[in-house]
C-alpha cells in the first residue's frame, strides 16, 4: 500500500470536518473489516474508530510525527490496540505487524472517574474560558491569529486573558480537589 | 502583569521546558522552598491535562457528526453498502 500522508497544516473546526470525512471514507472500511472478523458489531467498529480518529489526529499534529505507513493502516493499527484494550484480549489473538507494534495509545486517553467529575465541574463553571484556552493550546494558531479570532486588540491583551483563564481553571480544580491526597504529597 | 499571573506564566514556561536553563534552576529552587507555589504548579499541570481531555471530547463530537453524515446522507449510499457487507453473518 502506498503511503499517503494527509498534511494537516492549519487545523480548525472547519478544515477538520473535511479531514475527518476523508479519513472516515478511506479508513473506516478497513477498521470495520477487522472488527467484524473479531466478532464485533458495527456499533463496536464505530466506537473504536472514533477514538482511533481522535488519537490519530492528535498524533499527526505532533511536530515530529513521521510514519511510513498510510493513514488507513495507521488508523487500523490504533484500532487494533484499542480493541485489545477494550476486550482485554491477549495480544496474541490479535496479530500486530512490526509497524503496528510501534503505535502507542496515550496513557491518559481514557479519563478516570475523578477527572470526569472535575471536567464536568469545569464545564459548569464557565465555558468561555475553556474555549479560549482550547484555542490557545490546541488550535496551533499564531498569537496574532489567536488575538484576532478571539477579538482582542493586541497579542498582549490576549495573553493576559489566557493566563487569567488558566488561573481560574487552576483555582477551580484546587477548590474541588481539596481532600485528594495525591495533591498533598 | 500582576504577580500571580507572572507566576503562572513562569510555571507554564517551566513545565513546557521553554525556560532558559538558568531561569529554570531559579524556578526549581523556588519550588523547593515555596509550598504554595509548588501546589499551584501541580494544579496547573492538572489543568493542562484536563484541557486536553476537554479538547479530545470536542474532537470526538466532531467525529460523531461526520459519522452521522456518512451514515445518513443520500449520496453516501455506496459507502454504507460496502460497510453493511462486512457485517452480514
Amino acid at each position: 500500500m502506498e503511503a499517503t500522508v494527509i498534511h494537516i497544516e492549519r487545523p480548525g473546526a472547519a478544515s477538520r470536518e473535511a479531514i475527518f470525512l476523508e479519513l472516515y471514507e478511506r479508513a473506516f472500511p478497513l477498521t470495520a473489516g477487522f472488527v467484524s472478523k473479531m466478532g464485533g458489531t458495527l456499533e463496536d467498529a464505530k466506537d473504536i474508530f472514533q477514538d482511533a480518529l481522535v488519537i490519530y489526529y492528535e498524533k499527526s499534529l505532533e511536530p515530529l510525527f513521521i510514519t511510513r505507513i498510510s493513514a488507513e493502516a495507521y488508523l487500523l493499527g490504533i484500532a487494533k490496540h484499542l480493541w485489545i484494550r477494550k476486550f482485554k484480549q491477549h495480544a496474541n489473538k490479535v496479530p500486530l505487524t512490526a509497524a503496528e507494534n510501534q503505535i502507542s495509545i496515550p496513557d491518559d486517553f481514557y479519563a478516570n472517574v475523578d477527572d470526569q467529575k472535575l471536567l464536568h465541574l469545569l464545564e459548569k463553571s464557565g465555558k468561555k474560558c475553556l474555549d479560549i484556552l482550547k484555542v490557545f493550546y490546541f488550535d496551533n494558531l499564531s498569537m496574532k491569529k489567536i488575538a484576532k479570532v478571539l477579538g482582542y486588540a493586541s497579542d498582549r491583551s490576549a495573553t493576559v486573558q489566557k493566563f487569567k483563564c488558566l488561573e481560574k481553571v487552576r483555582d477551580t480544580i484546587r477548590d474541588k480537589s481539596l481532600g485528594y491526597e495525591d495533591f498533598l504529597t | 502583569m500582576r504577580t500571580s499571573l507572572h507566576n503562572i506564566r513562569s510555571a507554564e514556561a517551566y513545565l513546557k521546558g521553554e525556560m532558559p536553563t538558568e531561569e529554570a534552576l531559579v524556578f526549581e529552587a523556588r519550588l523547593l522552598t515555596d509550598p504554595v507555589l509548588r501546589m499551584q504548579v501541580r494544579f496547573q499541570q492538572k489543568a493542562y491535562a484536563l484541557l486536553r481531555l476537554l479538547y479530545r471530547k470536542q474532537l470526538k463530537q466532531e467525529a460523531t457528526a461526520v459519522e452521522e453524515q456518512l451514515f445518513n446522507s443520500p449520496d453516501k449510499e455506496a459507502f454504507r453498502q460496502q460497510i453493511s457487507q462486512l457485517f452480514k453473518s
